[in-house]
């Protein structure tokens, strides 16, 4: 299908594949910042990295407390990064709690939102904003994109996700507000193309200029249409309207953000086929592109769905990965746990250290950055949702105090890490979800 | 309002024993409402107190966008492969209240226009174009101009131009040479694209007579850069030798072979010539007929001077073709493309309409297509005629022996037999290693080879469990032990071996396995949930998972025996094991085993509550195809397809309608199919109440 696309006029991209009159790395050691940033410094980001079905903990949660600690073997991969990074242990995410099974579906639903959602498969789907959401709302008008969701897996249009819940639950991190998941977006050349066609080098900066008028034509006439076909509908389907009517609104605003990624384009366009470790490596490298770029702020990352049975066979390990977290206490599950947890955090390692290496004058883009990560559950066996693995990595800009493992008493809602990140970027808040009331102590 | 899906929980309790009290369920869901007529027979709409419904507007989901712009521009492109999943309920995957919108499509929806439209508008080069450069005007990285007549590269290096290809395509490339030879070898050169050597040639010319070297070369369209290299630099002082390559001129010629080439989608869409007609009215021309086929409807008032805004003002920045690219746009972004819109007259009024021909027309053909409606469709919707239910028939038995109705094999039977499901299967390298891409899509192949055999020919779908035929290929043959079959696929009698019918076919056993093993528990919910509508409540809180290995002491039947020990359990796993027990002779791919793999022997016997016994699936697929509940369960998933919305306690009286008929043509599809389209909830809508009602 690839194929076809590139003849239809992404012809564009072989110009930028090929030639040598491209701009070099904008950030190298010797050169200042070359992207304009509208504020004086460069902003703090915001990320929020999911693993499904769980961690093994023995493995994860190192022995020591507080800095010099010895990461765990999980852990192990992090090595590099580890003075920029927050073990915290013991944290909760109670209201992930589902009305009876569900565990996957309700815990990733609420990964973001701490919020009990509501269980169905129906329509009448309900969850709440998530954290990378408000701060979108709040910081998202000074890039092209006000956030971006990025994943591995689309799903599948077969059968139930889990349990009675919706599918909506089980494949989206990042809700908008209550009925609205954001889908992710899982083939890397739609990602390259989002973030980097429409830039042809020889055009000229009059026909960039019309491209968008044009752009905005289109857009402004497809409102006229919407509103009049609003007119003569009922309300069930005017809602459904009113979400293609915010969705023009929001490309509007898109494309009339100024375009400062123009002179940004370091990888190639991805191949069609990609192998499942790749396709992993590959969203990690745009993903720090699209923040080394200021495309946007917020991102947030699925390495799977809830449940996943994503086999990891090609690390030894045979048998699918949420039949195995059911480790029903057998060691030979544990080993195969600790091997898939160990891959997943590596693969976190790559990314931290792909944002180390980005100097942003004042600190690099990991110093800038507030980077979460963590899983649907805590144990596969035990569905549990509390002393959940939890990761926090980067500064924000000087707001932790990183290079520690934080332990902390089981009732610690997640939600309050979530305010403590929020205010790291810029958003204060007082409350978030159905547990957060303030920050959280001991990140400073 | 919530439209909650006829559960018929405990209906499954009518095949498999009459009325069991199973804790809280209860009831005989598919009772009439009291005082109520099935129907009034007349075709005027529902009768006093019935209420055909109404279906909330559905966007295109994946399959019916990349399918309307195929049949709308002619085009090979698939822009919503790169769309988000869809979401699904219900069963499927074209349920209006269930389709969201989010901001990423809309903004693949402008993409995707963008791309369809340049596709569309491209207007192909028909000769090719000669570009020639003399060699003393270009500057290569070694060398000087010789003699003002061309260019000395006196050590190895490169000369050439920076070409703008035009298309990609197939290029000439000629280069004029000669050699200043000294030493053993001739002077050699490459001709290189893009820094990479597509030619390597002896230049034996000498300047006395020049040559001309040229190579063939497909390039693709963009800048480029075209050199001769020379790559084997000699000097030998002593001898006076000094080897060195002259290069005249280069020449790119190209794209070759295009006289006759044309672009047909630009010729159906554009069909006038602005310069003859002028600008303006070809303009229009062109962008009514487009919208009113891509709306699917005549356009109204008003419209067509809408999108004549969009070309003017965009044709006033450039010219007639970017005008009228960008109107062209509107219309595929428009929410009346997107949506498949349908009008009550008020929007609040709760009496029953009939949808306007049209919306008819769209109806019938998303059902049986997933696409839009084609000429004849359009024609009879004009005329007024389609209502009629002779027309009605008639397009029906048209629509599906036309190879469009290949859409129910790949969207209907692809969720309701779950083959869809098999693209994402991954079983176990270790325990599996027969399992690969080939075996994974001829089993697709064979349930939907299967699937269409019901469409088209004069079976029952009874016959689904029963069937003593299927269709493989030799990787099948292999795979369930039987004989080759030579190429392609081939429909094959099952008498004689150990397989008969759906359940006993490769897709549907492998997508009811885990990636290590069977799963009896996922099988029999399967077939309770797919085939009998009688899908068995979620498990209680604290349910533990089975272990995935082997108990050498038990086998995994005893395993899972020991949890219908439990009552709490037993209430639902007595309504599923037995039947996935049935199927455990086929293992996690579908292969043949007479041990499981703990090595023990296979029970496939059981007991159903109505105390009717089986040994293996078919002798259950004998009690299965007689069951009630299998008609009424495929009525109520091709009506939750064919109206794109779950079905609600309302409908009954006209489910029960179509599967009288269904029962009385033998069970035939197309029969199902007729009953569904002729039936009130799909000729008829109505409004919805202006306030919602409490606790929605």
């Amino acid at each position: 299908m690839a194929d076809r696309r590139s003849r239809a006029g992404l012809s564009r991209r072989t110009f930028l594949g090929g030639a040598g009159a491209m701009l070099a790395l904008p950030l190298l050691d010797a050169m200042a910042p070359s992207v304009a940033f509208a504020e004086p410094t460069a902003p703090t980001r915001l990320l929020a990295y999911y693993v499904p079905c769980g961690i093994h903990m023995p493995a994860w949660t190192p022995t020591a407390v507080g800095p010099g600690f010895e990461l765990s073997p999980i852990l192990s991969s992090l090595e590099p990064v580890k003075d920029d990074l927050l073990v915290l242990t013991g944290l909760s995410n109670a209201p992930a709690r589902p009305d009876g099974p569900g565990d996957h579906a309700a815990g990733t639903g609420s990964f973001l939102t701490c919020t009990h959602v509501v269980k169905t498969e129906g329509a009448d789907i309900r969850n709440n904003i998530s954290m990378d959401q408000v701060a979108a709302n709040a910081i998202g008008q000074h890039t092209r994109f006000s956030s971006l969701q990025l994943g591995v897996d689309g799903g599948g249009s077969v059968g139930g996700c889990d349990s009675g819940y919706s599918c909506a639950y089980a494949r989206n991190i990042s809700w908008a507000g209550p009925t609205s998941p954001l889908p992710k977006v899982v083939n890397p050349q739609v990602v390259f193309d989002r973030l980097f066609a429409g830039f042809d080098p020889r055009a000229s900066a009059e026909d960039r200029a019309r491209r968008k008028r044009f752009k905005s034509s289109v857009l402004d006439y497809v409102l006229g249409d919407a509103q009049r076909l609003s007119l003569r509908l009922g309300r069930t389907d005017q809602r459904k309207l009113d979400e293609y009517i915010t969705s023009v609104r929001d490309l509007e605003v898109k494309i009339q953000t100024t375009d400062d990624s123009d002179t940004c384009d370091l990888i190639d366009r991805p191949p069609t086929d990609i192998e499942f470790p790749d396709h992993v490596r590959y969203m990690s490298d745009i993903m720090v592109l699209a923040m080394q770029c200021d495309l946007t702020r917020v991102i947030s990352f699925m390495l799977g769905n809830a449940g996943s049975q994503r086999s990891y066979s090609f690390i030894g390990v045979s048998g699918a990965h949420h039949e195995i977290s059911h480790h029903q206490r057998m060691q030979e599950n544990y080993d195969k746990l600790q091997a898939i947890d160990t891959w997943e955090v590596a693969q976190l390692a790559y990314l931290l250290q792909r944002m180390k290496e980005v100097n942003e004058g004042d600190g690099t883009l990991l110093d800038n950055s507030v980077v979460f990560f963590s899983s649907d559950i805590e144990d596969g066996n035990t569905h549990s949702h509390f002393n959940m693995p939890v990761l926090l990595a980067g500064g924000g800009r000087g707001a932790f105090n990183t290079g520690r493992h934080v332990v902390y008493d089981d009732d610690e809602p997640i939600a309050d890490l979530f305010i403590s990140m929020l205010d790291a970027v810029g958003v204060p808040v007082d409350t978030f979800g159905d547990t957060g009331t303030g920050k959280l102590a001991n990140l400073a | 309002m919530n439209t909650p899906r006829l559960k018929l929980l405990c209906a499954g309790a009518l095949l498999l024993g009459g009325l069991l009290s199973l804790g809280g369920c209860d009831g005989d869901a598919t009772e009439l409402a009291p005082g109520v007529n099935a129907n009034n027979g007349d075709g005027q709409g529902p009768a006093e107190g019935q209420d055909s419904g109404r279906v909330t507007i559905r966007r295109l989901n994946r399959a019916e966008y990349n399918n309307t712009v195929r049949d709308l521009l002619g085009t090979e492109l698939r822009p919503a492969d790169d769309f988000p999943a869809d979401d699904h309920g219900y069963g499927f995957d074209n349920i209006g209240d269930v389709l969201s919108l989010s901001p990423l499509l809309l903004e693949l929806y402008q993409r995707a226009a963008e791309t369809l439209v340049e596709e569309a508008l491209h207007i192909p080069r028909t000769e090719p174009a000669l570009l020639h450069y003399e060699a003393e005007s270009l500057d290569g990285s070694v060398g000087g101009v010789y003699r003002d007549q061309g260019w000395n590269l006196w050590s190895n290096g490169t000369l050439g131009p920076t070409v703008e290809i035009p298309q990609t395509g197939d290029y000439r490339v000629a280069v004029r040479a000669f050699g200043q030879q000294a030493g053993p070898d001739p002077a050699r050169m490459t001709i290189n694209v893009n820094g990479i050597a597509v030619a390597q040639l002896d230049v034996e010319a000498t300047a006395d007579t020049p040559a001309t070297y040229e190579v063939l070369v497909h390039i693709e369209q963009g800048v480029t850069t075209v050199e001769a290299e020379f790559i084997n630099d000699f000097y030998d002082p002593e001898q006076s030798g000094d080897r060195n390559l002259i290069i005249d001129w280069i020449e790119v010629e190209g794209p070759l072979g295009v006289e006759g080439d044309r672009n047909p989608i630009r010729e159906r869409l554009v069909t006038c010539d602005p310069a003859t007609m002028g600008e303006e009215p070809c303009a229009e021309q062109v962008l009514g007929g487009f919208a009113a086929r891509a709306w699917r409807r005549p356009l109204q008032d008003g419209e067509l001077d809408g999108l004549m805004e969009v070309y003017r003002l965009a044709r006033a920045e450039a010219d007639f073709d970017a005008g009228l690219g960008v109107a062209l746009q509107g219309v595929l972004v428009s929410p009346f493309f997107v949506f498949r819109a349908e009008i009550d007259p008020t929007p609040t009024d709760l009496t029953a309409h009939t949808v306007s021909a049209y919306e008819l027309a769209n109806r019938l053909s998303y059902f049986l297509w997933s696409s839009m409606p084609d000429d004849q469709l359009f024609q009879l919707a004009e005329d007024g005629t389609l209502h009629d239910e002779a027309v009605l028939e008639a397009q029906i038995d048209r629509m599906i022996d036309d190879p469009r109705a290949r859409a129910l094999v790949d969207n209907f039977a692809g969720q309701w037999l779950y083959t869809r499901a098999l693209a994402d299967v991954q079983p176990d390298y270790q325990y599996f290693p027969d399992f690969d891409e080939e075996l994974r899509a001829s089993m697709k192949e064979e349930t939907e080879l299967f699937f269409e055999a019901f469409l088209h020919e004069d079976l029952g779908m009874d016959e689904m469990f029963t069937a003593d035929f299927t269709y493989i290929n030799d990787r099948l043959a292999t795979h369930y032990g039987m004989a080759p079959v030579g190429e392609g696929f081939h429909r094959v009698s099952l008498e004689g071996t150990e397989r008969r019918g759906l359940l006993t076919q490769g897709a549907v056993l492998t997508v009811t396995s885990y990636p290590t093993r069977t799963s009896p528990v996922k099988r029999g919910k399967w077939v309770l949930t797919q085939l009998l509508c009688s899908e068995p409540p979620p498990p209680p809180p604290g349910v533990e998972g089975l272990s995935t290995e082997p108990n050498p002491t038990a086998t995994l039947r005893e395993r899972i025996e020991a949890h219908r020990a439990d009552p709490v359990c037993a209430t639902c796993h007595q309504l599923m094991d037995p039947v996935g027990f049935s199927m455990e002779h086929y293992d996690g791919i579908g292969a043949w085993r007479s041990t499981d793999r703990g090595g023990f022997a296979i029970d496939a016997a059981g007991k159903l509550p109505t105390r009717k016994t089986f040994d293996g699936v078919m002798e259950l697929s004998d009690i299965l195809a007689e069951s009630e509940d299998f008609s009424a369960c495929v009525v109520e998933h091709m009506f939750t397809y064919a109206l794109g919305r779950g079905t609600t306690s309302a409908d009954a009286p006209w489910l029960e309608e179509i599967r009288l008929a269904l029962v009385q043509s033998g069970l035939r599809m197309r029969a199902l199919i007729k009953a569904i389209v002729q039936s009130e909830p799909f000729r008829f809508r109505r409004g919805e109440a202006a306030e919602a009602p409490e606790g929605e």
